[in-house]
């Protein structure tokens, strides 16, 4: 088994019957720097003491607990390529593409890092083709990771379509199995069980959760690093801009793949206090007229509990609907089922702000005003919209009882968007 | 929850099969207190220890005597913490019990496998401690069959303890 830029626990290696650690690396799982204990698997200095007197990390305790006692075993031997890394994607850049990807080329030559900052629907996953391409080709190893499981989700098939001869591995969750092919499509996560692997890392949606305000998923970013990183968002952070001032190389992209902008939000006043019990009849009516135009139609909701609560009510009104949310384990198969309409409303949560591409769909969110709708999620989800060249205008519409910063600042960024 | 006078269909077995051991949860065995004996108990994240603390001191403020369910030797060198202790710790606990080490941990047996375990519970004090108190309350995480409950409270009997037994659990 080839378990090279592996990074793995005791148990883990137990788990895969692995007899020969011989070429692996020991180092203790936690290591005292400068009196603090520090976790070598996700560099997190927040260990917790146990009754027993050891001490454990609770960052990454998810992937397997680590305590001072345990150790890990990092395989540094190089990785044998197994794939061609032939581009089987015969598709056309447009040329706003083209200058992005070339720029992203140019970074990852120079080991420089860099930012894809692109507006939703402009095409990013195929810019990275040509790269991605060009580090396999030259033996490298790439992993293209996101905090968003539904993103790696989507962008599987269309990196095994784009790649047909090299073989690719996709995790999520779960343990860690064999991964020795020169392809990853993984959780950011997964980069925890790496350990200076990766020619190229994508970080695809960097600034989703749960990747904002988790650090320790940075560091697993960095420590399986070899290479350049590329950072892909539409709505870059501040951490991010300050750092163009530092060297990261960019493309901006500020028009979609048709070429048509993005759809402007509607902002509409209303009552909200019945929701989710009862929607206004203006939304109601709002939606009834989206359907008659062929679209589907995209419903956010603020809280987990209101999107089964929402559908209920849709489903009165005898419009075939469900709702989803991060706690759905049937998530998958009901956004399949409204990408092939065979829905007319999918109510979700915040969790399909990103990454999901449904054509001709419009986006409604509901209790805009919520705090769980940040700018940069409002700019996402209102990204939902328009994604196909024949439907570039699908409508957006903010429903709120109040104005707030975010809705103004991401009405106004979605214009300054359109306008450059 | 509304606590109502009726016994469960569980609580109907062990009383045909002898004297019912009066058991009160906090919480029902939901997905939600799944994953949390999951991370608590599983992976062993000790910092959970406290998310029940206020309930369960509210609810145990005025009980006489608390006698946790111990953990295996083994579980705690793995752990290395006890989980009960960590549970019910912000209270005055008698450990008044000690367990020998069983061949599988009850969480990876079948019902029926779990209802056969063995007693293994032993009481470390003399009669005469027992017997100053009147009333014991047994703690533990999760009621599932009862029988480790059950074999707690047999081992108190036995012991020569006069007065009487309940239980409180976290979840059942």
């Amino acid at each position: 088994m080839d378990l090279a830029g592996a990074q793995l626990t005791q148990p883990e290696l137990a788990r895969l019957a692995v007899s020969n650690i011989a070429q692996a690396t020991v180092v203790p799982a936690l290591v005292k720097d400068k009196g603090h204990w520090r976790c070598q698997r996700c560099r997190s200095q927040s260990p917790v003491a146990l009754p027993d007197g050891r001490y454990y990390c609770p960052e990454c305790v998810t992937l397997g607990r680590l305590t001072d006692r345990d150790s890990l075993y990092r395989f540094v031997q190089p990785h044998q390529p197994v794939g061609d890394g032939r581009l089987t994607w015969h598709g056309t850049l447009t040329p706003d593409q083209q200058a992005a990807s070339d720029a992203l080329m140019a970074s990852v030559t120079a080991g420089r890092d860099h930012l894809i900052w692109a507006v939703t629907g402009a095409g990013k996953t195929e810019m990275l083709f040509p790269t991605v391409a060009r580090m396999i080709q030259q033996q490298g190893r790439v992993a293209i990771v996101s905090p968003r499981i539904d993103v790696i989700r989507e962008l599987a098939p269309r990196f095994r379509a784009a790649f047909a001869t090299t073989p690719i591995t996709v995790r999520y969750g779960g343990h860690f199995d064999q991964t020795d092919s020169d392809l990853l499509l993984a959780t950011v996560h997964q980069l925890l069980r790496f350990y200076q692997a990766f020619d190229l890392i994508v970080v695809d949606e960097v600034d989703a959760f749960p990747m904002n305000g988790t650090p320790m998923l940075h560091q697993a970013v960095q420590q399986a690093r070899r290479g350049s990183v590329a950072y892909l968002t539409a709505t870059p952070d501040r951490v991010l801009k300050k750092a163009l001032y530092n060297g990261l190389g960019v493309s901006r992209l500020f028009r979609r793949f048709h070429g048509h902008p993005l759809p402007v939000p509607t902002i509409r006043l209303m009552n909200l206090q019945k929701v989710p019990r009862q929607l206004p009849t203006a939304m109601i009516t709002w939606i009834r007229q989206v359907l008659a135009t062929e679209r589907v139609c995209l419903l956010f909701v603020p809280k987990i509990s209101w999107a089964e609560q929402v559908a209920d009510v849709l489903r009165q009104l005898g419009l075939k609907t469900a709702g989803v949310a991060s706690t759905d384990p049937q998530r998958a198969e009901k956004v399949m089922a409204f990408r092939q309409r065979q829905l007319d409303v999918l109510v979700t949560t915040t969790i399909l702000e990103r990454g999901v591409t449904v054509t001709q769909c419009a986006v409604g969110v509901i209790a805009a005003a919520d705090r769980e709708f940040s700018a940069a999620a409002l700019i996402q989800i209102a990204g939902r919209a328009g994604r196909a060249a024949d439907s570039p205008d699908d409508p957006v519409v903010f429903f709120t009882d109040r104005y707030t910063l975010a809705l103004l600042v991401a009405k106004r960024q979605i214009v300054m968007m359109n306008g450059r | 929850m509304q606590p109502t006078e009726q016994l469960c269909s569980d609580c109907r077995k062990w009383e045909r099969q002898g004297t019912l051991l009066h058991n009160r949860a906090l919480f029902t065995y939901d997905a939600s207190m799944k994953a949390w004996i999951y991370q608590y108990k599983g992976l062993g994240d000790y910092r959970l220890h406290v998310a029940f603390q206020d309930l369960i001191a509210a609810r145990l403020r005025h009980a006489s005597a608390l006698v946790p369910i111990p953990s295996e030797p083994k579980h705690f060198e793995l752990r290395g913490f006890d989980p009960i202790l960590g549970l019910f710790g912000c209270l005055r606990l008698r450990s008044w019990l000690r367990k020998t080490a069983t061949e599988r941990p009850q969480a990876q047996k079948t019902r029926q496998e779990r209802l056969k375990t063995p007693q293994s519970f032993h009481v470390l004090v003399p009669e005469q401690t027992l017997n100053r108190v009147r009333q014991i309350t047994l703690l533990d995480d999760l009621y599932t069959t009862g029988r480790t409950l059950y074999h707690a409270r047999d081992a108190l009997v036995a012991a020569g303890f006069k007065g009487t037994i309940d239980a409180l659990t976290l979840i059942r």
